[in-house]
């Protein structure tokens, strides 16, 4: 049976050739080109080989995503790598001990025949896994965010421009239909002027993963997102997903931030927030808004792009008009009034209705149809690597909603107003 | 005025599947906006009690429960009962708040639910001492469509005349029309009722002041003037659902009463239409019907 990733895959490439013409899609989305590139198919005859670092539960997710489209996309999963025997032992098992097993990834960099990497490990071990991987000669997909500091973001970054080699931080939402279609109708006007954004992200939980019985050692190897040196906790692993959608959306990044966090509930020693605000400034005076918390998940997870016309939620998938369409009637009226003319107003008549009944309870931005955008950036990493380069854009994004969430770290932190560094500037 | 330009206040929202314009030729942006809001809130309070779809309206809580058991009313949805009764019988039964299931069932299967001329409105049971109704079975509905924008107008005429804002035009979907005080420019208000196919042609004009207008069609129409869609609309009696393309227009000082004797009028016949104006003070009523996209008007009087 074909895979349903495969066939909804048709869908979307179906879309991105109705998009090819749009400056929009070229303007906003230059990391699509790739599926629609047309000599890409004759490239697809040569294989490419990857290694998975880090096979955690995000990277088991990654894994299997691309075990999904291995066989068609003609990719062989050559190696795998974990230090912790649970998951060396799962990634084995998910290839069926066909990939090459190593505990210490600088093995894995020495075999001779890799293409590229996928990076999964703990966010304080990014940095210089992705700089020897890209010593290596490597291509590499490193999940978000890029990096525990600023400075090693700037390292990582910098060794992508020297080594000439991929990038791809992992922002899923730049390949989501949803978002594209978004994007698309927000520059298209749909939504007015943007004024303002907010965003949230609202679990109730500890945020903690079990320790196997009887080994309270791994408890910083495990739940390694709870403490300052190795995560900044909910700024770096939720905040910098929603930032990186505000930016792309406001083609801006920000130019000061301030925020605020807290430690009042899960206090079981672990050292980052567990709630969360910050206030971004914009080059145009708008501000994006956030929060995320642990301890209510009522709101759930949302982006909120609010302009003068209508308002969007992109987790949602919804669009709202602020006004409905103004009746030609009702203009005359006014137009009459406003010149002091009287007139008959040709109003009365059948009742108006709505094209579609969802008009008044908010639309759906895109078409209803499911498209995994987790697989389909990791397509394009493949795609990529046969092209030998991607757009600067993706590393780009990466790069400044990583900074830019350490930045927000920072002010909650000392309580002042913080702007990036010039030096830190790409 | 300001210089030789009246400043105009206009809003409007999304209301009962349809959009409610408010114009007011007024120069004090802060009282508009307050008074358009207090509308805003009550207009969307009733929807949301009188709505048939709304899971939380009280009307979908009676059709889900009044065949099972005595469904308690609140003052407002009884009086409303109360007077949807009452407008069925002063129509002969043409305005008629059960007659979805009906529709419904012709959609459906391609025949009514009911024999000709029944109808499901003498199963419900009004209990007046304990404000309380039931119907007889499950197959009753209740469905206020064709009631509640005028509901909802009278409402407005209310907050409107108890505002400083002397004159107010109001179109709740095109459809049903308010107006306070004057235009401006005159001693009225002056409403067109539209051709069909050729939108900035005015049919029949009605002069309003602190009056209104409802129009009640078999179709839908876009802005552009394009006919969207066609409306079963049944007449109780035979149970048929009414052909062509067809408005009826009526002028009331009550924009509830107008409401309903549109709905009503449009399925009633047209000698029926002359005897039942009788019972109504100051009202006057228009019928348009296409013939091979022609307008044919018919104007109604008090025999």
């Amino acid at each position: 049976m074909e895979d349903l990733y495969i066939i909804n895959r048709r869908e979307f490439l179906k879309k991105i050739s109705l998009f090819a013409g749009s400056s929009v899609a070229l303007a906003s989305m230059p990391w699509l080109k790739i599926f629609r590139d047309e000599t890409y198919a004759k490239s697809a005859n040569e294989k490419v080989r990857l290694g998975f670092i880090g096979i955690g539960d995000r990277g088991s997710a990654l894994l299997q995503n691309v075990l999904a489209f291995a066989k068609p996309m003609n990719v062989e999963i050559a190696a795998i790598c974990d230090n912790y025997e649970p998951n060396y032992q799962r990634a084995i098992k998910f290839t069926n001990g066909k990939a090459k097993a190593f505990y210490n990834y600088l093995d894995l960099l020495k075999m001779k025949d890799l293409d590229g990497v996928v990076i999964a490990t703990p966010l304080h071990e990014h940095a210089h896994i992705t700089i020897d991987a890209l010593d290596a000669g490597l291509h590499v997909f490193c999940e978000k965010s890029m990096a525990r500091t600023i400075e090693d973001s700037k390292k990582m970054y910098d060794e992508h421009l020297r080594t000439k080699r991929i990038l791809q931080i992992g922002h899923q939402r730049v390949f989501s239909p949803v978002y594209m279609d978004a994007i698309a109708k927000i520059r298209r006007g749909d939504l007015g002027r943007l004024t303002h954004m907010r965003a949230y992200w609202h679990r109730n939980g500890d945020w903690r993963r079990p320790l196997p019985k009887g080994k309270p050692e791994l408890e910083k190897k495990i739940n390694w997102r709870l403490y300052n040196a190795f995560s900044a906790g909910l700024f770096t692993e939720l905040l910098s997903h929603q930032l990186q959608v505000a930016n792309w959306i406001k083609e801006s990044f920000p130019t000061s931030v301030v925020a605020n966090g807290s430690l009042i509930y899960w206090k079981d020693g672990r050292e980052v927030y567990d709630h969360i605000s910050c206030l971004y400034f914009y080059p145009d005076n708008s501000q994006f808004l956030y929060d995320s918390i642990t301890t209510n998940k009522h709101y759930g997870c949302e982006e909120q792009i609010l302009g003068t016309k209508g308002s969007m939620e992109l987790e949602l998938n919804k669009v709202y008009q602020e006004k409905p369409p103004t009746p030609p009637a009702i203009l005359q009226l006014i137009n009459d009034i406003e010149k002091d003319v009287f007139q008959t107003i040709p109003i009365g008549g059948a009742s108006w209705v709505p094209e579609t009944a969802a008009n008044i309870k908010g639309d759906y931005i895109s078409d209803n149809y499911k498209m995994d955008e987790t697989k389909l950036q990791l397509e394009a990493y493949v795609r990529y690597i046969r092209e030998g380069k991607a757009p600067e854009e993706l590393p780009i994004q990466g790069y400044y909603s990583t900074v830019w969430s350490l930045l927000a770290e920072q002010a909650a932190n000392t309580q002042n107003r913080v702007t990036l560094d010039e030096k830190y500037r790409i | 005025m300001f210089g030789n330009v009246m400043r105009v206040y206009h809003n409007s929202f999304f209301a009962m599947g349809s959009r409610f314009n408010a114009v007011f030729p007024f120069y004090n942006q802060e009282i508009c906006e307050h008074i358009f809001n207090s509308i805003q809130s009550e207009v969307l309070r009733i929807e949301s009690k009188l709505s048939y779809f709304y899971s939380g309206s009280e009307v979908y809580k009676i059709n889900k429960s009044a065949y099972k058991f005595s469904v308690q009313l609140d003052e407002e949805l009884f009086n409303i009962l109360e007077t949807c009764i009452d407008y069925s019988k002063i129509t002969s039964g043409s305005f008629d708040i059960t007659l979805r299931p009906i529709i419904e069932s012709i959609k459906e299967n391609g025949s009514p639910s009911t024999p000709a001329g029944q109808s499901y409105l003498n199963q419900i049971e009004l209990d007046k001492t304990n404000k309380s109704v039931r119907f007889a079975n499950e197959k009753v509905k209740i469905d206020f469509g064709g009631f509640g924008k005028g509901y909802a107008l009278e409402k407005v005429k209310l907050l409107l005349e108890n505002s400083p804002i002397e004159n107010a035009f109001v179109s709740f979907g095109e459809s049903s029309i308010l107006a306070k005080g004057k235009h401006p420019g005159g001693d009225y208000w002056q409403v067109g009722i539209k051709n069909l196919f050729d939108a900035d042609d005015s049919l029949h004009v009605f002069n309003i002041s602190n009056s209104s207008v409802s129009t009640s069609g078999n179709y839908y129409v876009d802005d552009t003037g394009q006919l969207c869609s066609k409306i079963n609309v049944i007449n109780p009696e035979t149970g048929k659902i009414a052909g062509g393309l067809s408005v009826m227009s009526i002028k009331s000082d009550s924009p509830l009463e107008a409401e309903i004797l549109s709905t009503a009028f449009l399925v009633m016949e047209d000698e029926k239409i002359n005897t039942t104006m009788d019972r109504f003070k100051n009202i006057e009523a228009v019928k348009i019907s296409y013939s091979e996209n022609k307008p044919v008007k018919k104007l109604f009087h008090k025999v």
